[in-house]
């Protein structure tokens, strides 16, 4: 069950990826994190020595913590490189508005 | 500068840019750039066209006007910075803005310049003596978040803000458009500005205007984006006071 869980979890997070809702080379380590921490959490062993390390009582609520720790940690990686994008975009735009509006003033000086 | 043929430009009076800054809203463009030129005969209009679904064509709005055309709908706060861009490239005086909704008096933009000219402030705002008019129950709310951003900027910037912040109608000299510029202004810009000058404690005027009825189209802000702006204009306040001080 517990390997159904992490492929269909892989999967959905090879979709978006497909469909270029994530940037796989902004967040690679995280997305690299977040599989190895699938996979190792069905581990037994493991799961009882995170809990151990983190000082968590309830074994299995370690490892949903740490996964929720990551995909905070994406989402931030996300929005900040949405947001570059999006002031890359602007200053393209307003370089070819600039571009535009230039032309149209020598035109005007000609005349 | 791009001057109306038969008309010498005076070579001493202060040049003016006017931005029309419009959204599937030219009806009425052709009209109100006539308007302008009417009242400011010196003046360069710059109409930006922020995406809209249909092009503007030259025809509609006369060769002596500038436009540009952005290929998607980017919002107010971008087709603003592209203004500033070019009033700072080609040294203009004074940069107004008129919305395209017919709802700013263009016989009121002598007024709006003046104290721009005189050298008794650096931003101008045309402050809507009859905004609380309507009874909606949308214009209550409107009215309310209008009041809640007024309370806001005036705490912060200590009552050196506009009386009317929401007020597209204004005008602005080299020095506030040049620290305009520096910031990242939004998709629904004005309180941001308010803010922005505020803080720097640039001379403020208001001015008496009427708003006129929108003579074609509707208004941009649903209530989503209502609820986004004030939204952005929360996290834009706390950006500001985390900020050093003033930069004068």
């Amino acid at each position: 069950m517990k390997f159904v869980v992490v492929l269909f979890l892989g999967g959905a997070m090879l979709m978006l990826v497909r469909r270029n809702l994530l940037q796989i080379d902004l967040t690679f380590p995280l997305f690299a994190g977040l599989v190895v921490l699938g996979f190792a959490s069905m581990s037994e062993g493991f799961i009882d020595w995170a809990a151990s390390v983190l000082n968590i009582a309830d074994a299995p609520r370690a490892i949903v913590l740490i996964a929720i720790a990551i995909l905070f940690s994406i989402i931030t990686v996300l929005a900040i490189a949405h947001s570059q994008l999006r002031r890359r975009q602007l200053m393209i735009i307003r370089y070819l508005a600039q571009n535009e509006l230039m032309q149209q003033e020598t035109r005007a000086a000609r005349n | 500068m791009a001057e109306e043929a038969g008309s010498p430009p005076d070579p001493s009076a202060p040049s003016i840019l006017v931005m029309i800054p419009t959204y599937n809203d030219f009806e009425l463009l052709g009209d109100i750039v006539k308007s302008i030129r009417a009242e400011l005969p010196n003046s360069t209009v710059l109409v930006i066209n922020d995406g809209s679904d249909e092009p503007i064509f030259r025809n509609d709005i006369g060769d002596e006007c500038l436009l540009v055309g952005l290929k998607m709908n980017m919002g107010l706060g971008l087709c603003m910075h592209v203004a500033f861009d070019h009033f700072l490239r080609y040294d203009y005086d004074v940069l107004a803005r008129v919305d395209s909704d017919g709802q700013h008096p263009v016989g009121s933009l002598t007024k709006l310049v003046q104290p721009i000219l005189q050298g008794k402030a650096s931003y101008v705002v045309g402050c809507r003596s009859n905004r609380n008019e309507s009874r909606s129950m949308r214009a209550y709310l409107a009215r309310f978040v209008r009041g809640y951003m007024a309370f806001i900027v005036s705490t912060v910037t200590r009552g050196w803000s506009p009386e009317d912040i929401t007020s597209g109608f204004i005008a602005a000299d080299r020095k506030t458009v040049q620290h305009l510029n520096r910031q990242y202004l939004e998709r629904y810009p004005e309180p941001q500005m308010s803010l922005a000058v505020g803080r720097q404690k640039l001379p403020v005027e208001s001015i008496e205007i009427e708003q006129l009825d929108r003579a074609h189209g509707v208004s941009t802000i649903t209530v989503g984006q209502a609820l986004r702006f004030l939204y952005r204009f929360n996290i834009n306040v706390l950006a500001v006071l985390m900020q050093k001080g003033t930069t004068r």
